[in-house]
């Protein structure tokens, strides 16, 4: 059991000693690596920052009910109580055209604007809560609330939102898809290096044979070769995001500024980070696997 | 018991030559035997046999009783620990001190490193190579190399010893002196078979001889 353990570090540590030994060759490959997974990672980071945003924006689907200008208090209470009622209807908020010039009149800029007007150019609003994450149902509703006569406008105010997280759930699938195909990608990159390892070490392969070692013996400083190939290759892609990170919150929080608002890009946290560079572990070490199995046995000691 | 033992043991290639035909000996324990013949008599494919790198075609392989033409491949490793190997080729690792070379077969077998280190110095003390520790295989002299390859073989502590012209390439001091260390070996109980073509070297020593001919085991 020891000497077991003891072999794995040995193995481990041996595996490192040779791509130390061979820096430029294990450089590419970390590089391929690296580059290849750092596209679906910064894809990734970019589309939960979309996520974020869009759920910041209000994902919940809201319907705003703008009334026509000449519209009487009992003809609005009136089409407020049909709508409580309305299948679909989670609740519903009057923001009355006096409460919203007042709230309108108390941002600095607007308040010169709105003093120059004569009267108040703002209709009555309803906002009504959906019940249903259903576009479909809300689109409906929103067609039958426009065809009354006092109503003006309908806004479907989660629309955009809506669609940008449709447009988010086809980015996932296909960073998913991207993510496996590259994987596979990266376990021949992982493969092929372990053969040429394989390949150089021959002699030693079929002498370690005849003094007695098993195969799992001879396999596993390649599986760890392997293995190290992949980690080093998702640091790698970790670091190629990071640094186009940095550049471009720099340069984004430039852009909000200009608008008057801040952003702030949101990085992953640490296990999200520690599970990539398992993964691009797994991925090294599985290709070192398969050609560990497929060429370690064809080394047979003459 | 014989702790090795052949019985009607034949070799055939695949291309059909017959390397070892109806070949049956027995060698008991602590004995030092000679295995000789003209070149291509099937000394090496004789040997070859024993550690399983190749598998008898037809008779049976007994190695302290444990039939060796029967052995799933996982348990092969397992009968190579207990034989040291010098081979005819002398497979020294060149990209790795004279030291390393003698660890390589502690490491497969996961012996403690303090402890294995000290056995291969005391393997490589029974040679007369302690003091070259350090250097490369590639320095050392055709006779120095050979001594390595039996210290490596027997850093295990094998209780067998088997050699393919482990002289081949020496001139006679030297090949006398690696006849001296197996000879050393087998006081102290190991058994010891080597085959070589030098008869002569042969003669110097009073152990039994077996003399292939053309694959038949001449009396
Ligand atoms: N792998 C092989 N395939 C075919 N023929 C072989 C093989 N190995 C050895 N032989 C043949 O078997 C005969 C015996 O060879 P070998 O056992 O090496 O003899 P020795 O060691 O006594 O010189 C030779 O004729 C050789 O050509
Ligand atoms: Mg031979």
């Amino acid at each position: 059991m020891i000497g077991w353990a003891r072999h794995h570090v040995q193995s481990c540590a041996a595996a490192l000693r040779r791509l130390a030994r061979a820096p430029l060759a294990v450089g590419f490959n970390v590089l391929t690596v690296g580059i290849a997974l750092a596209l679906p990672l910064g894809g990734y980071l970019a589309l939960e920052n979309l996520a974020r945003l869009a759920a910041g924006a209000g994902a919940k689907p809201q319907l705003s009910v703008y009334f026509a200008r000449d519209t009487g208090p009992p003809d609005v209470d009136r089409v407020r109580a049909g709508l409580e009622a309305a299948a679909g209807v989670r609740a519903v908020r009057f923001i009355g055209r006096d409460e919203a010039l007042r709230k309108m009149q108390q941002d600095a800029g607007l308040a010169e604007i709105l003093a120059a007007l004569k009267s108040n150019p703002l209709p009555d609003v309803l906002v009504i809560d959906l019940a249903a994450e259903d576009p479909a149902a809300a689109e409906a509703l929103a067609t039958r609330i426009q065809a009354l006569p006092e109503v003006e406008r309908v806004q479907f105010d989660a629309q955009w939102a809506r669609r940008l997280d449709a447009a988010l759930r086809v980015g996932r699938l296909a960073l998913t898809l991207l993510a496996g195909l590259l994987a596979i990608g990266l376990v021949t990159v992982s493969f092929n290096a372990v053969r040429l390892q394989i390949v150089t070490q021959r002699d030693e392969i079929e002498l370690a044979k005849l003094v007695g070692a098993t195969d799992a013996f001879v396999r596993r400083p390649f599986l760890y070769q392997g293995a190290a190939i992949g980690v080093l290759g998702g640091i790698a892609a970790a670091a190629i995001v990071l640094g186009a990170w940095l550049l471009l919150e720099r340069e984004l929080a430039r852009l909000a500024a200009a608008y008057g608002t801040s952003f702030r890009l949101h990085g992953l946290p640490p296990s999200e980070w520690a599970a990539i560079l398992a993964f691009s572990g797994i991925i090294g070490w599985s290709g070192a696997y398969a050609s560990a199995s497929k060429y370690l046995h064809a080394i047979r000691p003459r | 018991m014989p702790i090795i033992s052949c019985s009607r043991v034949t070799k055939r290639y695949p291309g059909g030559f017959e390397a070892l035909r109806d070949v049956s000996f027995g060698i008991e324990p602590g004995e030092m035997v000679f295995l000789t013949g003209h070149s291509g008599a099937g000394k090496t494919s004789l040997l070859k046999l024993l550690p399983a790198i190749e598998r008898a075609t037809a008779g049976t392989v007994l190695i302290n009783g444990q039939n060796v033409g029967a052995l799933r491949a996982r348990a092969v490793p397992f009968l190579r620990r207990t034989l040291g190997l010098v081979f005819q080729e002398q497979r020294l690792l060149y990209d790795r001190s004279v030291f390393e070379n003698v660890m390589l077969p502690l490491l497969v077998t996961g012996h403690a490193t303090r402890d294995a280190a000290r056995r291969a110095r005391a393997a490589l003390d029974k040679v007369g190579l302690l003091a070259r520790e350090r250097t490369n295989p590639i320095t050392l002299s055709g006779g120095e190399q050979q001594r390595l390859c039996v210290a490596r073989a027997v850093v295990n502590r094998p209780s067998i010893l088997i050699a393919d012209e482990p002289t081949a390439s020496l001139d006679a001091a030297s090949a006398v002196e690696i006849l001296e260390i197996f000879g050393a070996f087998n006081q102290v109980g190991v058994t010891v078979l080597i085959a070589t073509h030098d008869q002569s070297l042969v003669a110097r020593f009073a152990s039994r001889v077996l003399r292939l001919d053309h694959g038949r085991l001449a009396a």
